[in-house]
Parts: structure tokens; C-alpha cells; sequence
């Protein structure tokens, strides 16, 4: 009996874990430059901005793509002496400095590459904290399996089908290489819906294939596109 | 009554007086920046800090308001620990920053945003 209940008392500490934020010092919080908090950084992809199960980012992105959105939250240090229980901490708004960043109602949008600012303030207007966030001008865009989880996906340079099967596909921006954070808002095309058909929502392209034949897909965004052969056999 | 006057311009004449403004724990921008009794120099959209305290002939500390003339360019905001004061670069341009201690003005300092270079 005692034994069940280690266990009982083990596993409720692992789900406990696996819902709540990321401790103190965990790599997914950007420490505020004031030291009063920290700033955690949340997105919707799985190559550059590896998620907790909370859509927190497991380690803040030392880089953001210009035109994605994302989110932020701020958590207060609870050691700094400052009065940010309760109602407080229920009024900290966070306000972003443009032109670098710019807010929405996506959330917060990475404007213009170079270093931006987001401010924690409390309900009163007095500034809580503030992080620095790095944008850059992504230089190329990456087409991956939507099931993809991982920091180094397989590169989708043709998409080969059969009549009537559908398959999903993300896209994450990169900066000389190395995967940018962000969720760049994309526009597909199908050259040819006789063939594939396609179709976009919260950063998933659903690829349908209708008949056997030869076409190109083609993704837009952050000033950036990608062309991708299709061919669908029966 | 003329001894009257004068005592009572006298106890006024010694009131506490401002005599001094100090600037400490500054802290600049990725790209630099400061803020002291000459200048303020900010990077567009970043912040520097620093805390900021207005003291009297006593050597007491008096209530100290910080105002931007142009919020659009530079905006001056509290911060939540006593004393310190957060200025933002809102877009590139020059205005003033007034210092009031206990509602008068004590000092006016250029304020200079400055664009980010361009990135590599």
C-alpha cells in the first residue's frame, strides 16, 4: 500500500511538471534585464521553438523571424521584494516598443530586423521588467512534415502521392542556415487543383491529392517563397 | 504686523530647498546609450535606465516627477523599485526630459533617440 502511494505521489509530481511552467532557471525563461523576472517566449512550431507541453518554448530563441508572430508571458521573481501577489500580477500587461515589434491580434509581430523590446508593466503603468529580442531578416524557408518533432527536419524538396491521400506540411524560416523562431504566417498555392489541392490554418498546409498528374506548390511569406515539386500517381 | 511679515518670510526662506540631482546604477542598451545630467541618448526602441534621486539642502530626499515633452520620441517611466526610472526610444528624433522636484523644475535635459544601424 505504501508503496502505491510512492508511486501515486511520483507520478502526480511528473504530470504537475509536465503542465506548469518551467522552473526558475530553466533555459526557457529569458531572465528580464532588470532582474525583477522572466520573460518566457511561446510559438506554435517544434524546429526552432521545441515546446513544453504549455506551448512555452523549451529554451527562449536567441532569434526571431521579421514578419512572425509569437507570444510572450511574463513571470515575476517572487525573491525581488516587490508586492506582485494577487491583483497585481493579474494586472501586468506587456507592451512592445515599435518599431522593432509591433503588437496585434495574433500577438506580438516581429517588425524590422535589429534588437527590439517588449515591457512588463504593472496594473499602474511602473515598469516590472523588459527583454531585448533579437530580429533578423530570414534568408530562406523550410517546407517539413507537420509531424515533425525535432530540431533538424527532413528538407521537403518534392512531395510524391497517391490519388487521394493528403498530407500535412509546416514551414519555419532560417538565417544562414539555422532555424529563426516565429510563426511566419504563409500563403499556399497549388499551380494546378486539378492535381493538389491545398489549404492553410494555424500553420498546417493540408495537401490533398485529387488526380494523378505533375504540378508545384508554391509557399509565401516574410518576403520569402518556396516552390515545391508534387507529382501524384494513382 | 511688519515683524509679523518678516518672520513669516523668513521661516519660508528656510525651508528645505532643492539642491542637487544624482544619477546612478545607469544601464545602457544593446547598442548603448545613457542618461545623466547632460544628456540622454537612447537607442530607437530600446531602454536605458537609471536611478534617478532629487535631494535637498538637508541631504533629504525630495519627490521627484520625470516627464518627457514628447512622448512619441522618448517616453519616461517608473520602475517599479524605488527611484529608478526606464527611458524608451520610441523613434528617432530629439526632445526634452523636465525633472520636477517637489513640483518645480529642476532640470531640462536634451534627449537624443538614436536610429539602430543597419543590420549585417
Amino acid at each position: 500500500m505504501m508503496k502505491t502511494n510512492r508511486v501515486l505521489v511520483f507520478l502526480a509530481g511528473v504530470v504537475v511538471a509536465a503542465c506548469g511552467d518551467p522552473s526558475t532557471g530553466d533555459p526557457a525563461y529569458r531572465q528580464g534585464e532588470l532582474g525583477n523576472g522572466g520573460f518566457l517566449f511561446q510559438c506554435d512550431d517544434s524546429v526552432a521553438c521545441d515546446r513544453w507541453s504549455t506551448n512555452n518554448a523549451k529554451d527562449f530563441p536567441k532569434r526571431i523571424a521579421t514578419g512572425s508572430v509569437f507570444n510572450l508571458r511574463f513571470v515575476p521573481t517572487e525573491d525581488q521584494g516587490l508586492d506582485l501577489d494577487g491583483a497585481d500580477t493579474a494586472g501586468v500587461t506587456l507592451q512592445a516598443v515599435e518599431p522593432y515589434v509591433g503588437r496585434g491580434t495574433e500577438g506580438f509581430a516581429a517588425l524590422k530586423p535589429g534588437f527590439g523590446t517588449v515591457i512588463a508593466k504593472k496594473a499602474n503603468g511602473a515598469v516590472l521588467d523588459y527583454v531585448t529580442l533579437t530580429i533578423v531578416q530570414p534568408t530562406a524557408l523550410v517546407v517539413y512534415p507537420a509531424e515533425y518533432k525535432g530540431t533538424s527536419p527532413d528538407r521537403i524538396e518534392k512531395i510524391t502521392m497517391k490519388a487521394n491521400d493528403t498530407k500535412s506540411y509546416r514551414v519555419v524560416a532560417e538565417s544562414n542556415g539555422e532555424a529563426v523562431a516565429g510563426s511566419v504566417r504563409m500563403a499556399w498555392s497549388s499551380s494546378s487543383s486539378d492535381v493538389v489541392s491545398v489549404t492553410y490554418q494555424s500553420g498546417v498546409a493540408r495537401v490533398s491529392a485529387r488526380a494523378a498528374g505533375k504540378t508545384t506548390l508554391k509557399a509565401e511569406g516574410a518576403a520569402l517563397s518556396r516552390t515545391i515539386e508534387v507529382e501524384v500517381t494513382q | 504686523m511688519r515683524l509679523f511679515v518678516l518672520l513669516a518670510a523668513a521661516l519660508v526662506a528656510c525651508g528645505d530647498d532643492f539642491e542637487r540631482l544624482e544619477f546612478s546604477n545607469p544601464r545602457a542598451s544593446q547598442l548603448g546609450g545613457e542618461i545623466n545630467r547632460n544628456a540622454l541618448t537612447v537607442p530607437e526602441g530600446l531602454v536605458v535606465t537609471a536611478r534617478i534621486v532629487a535631494r535637498d539642502d538637508d541631504n533629504e530626499e525630495m519627490s521627484l516627477d520625470v516627464r518627457s515633452n514628447d512622448p512619441s520620441v522618448v517616453e519616461a517611466l517608473g520602475v517599479v523599485s524605488t527611484h529608478d526610472y526606464a527611458f524608451v526610444g520610441k523613434k528617432a528624433g530629439s526632445t526634452t526630459i523636465e525633472f520636477r522636484a517637489e513640483g518645480k523644475v529642476v532640470l531640462r535635459v536634451q534627449a537624443t533617440v538614436e536610429p539602430q544601424p543597419a543590420p549585417p
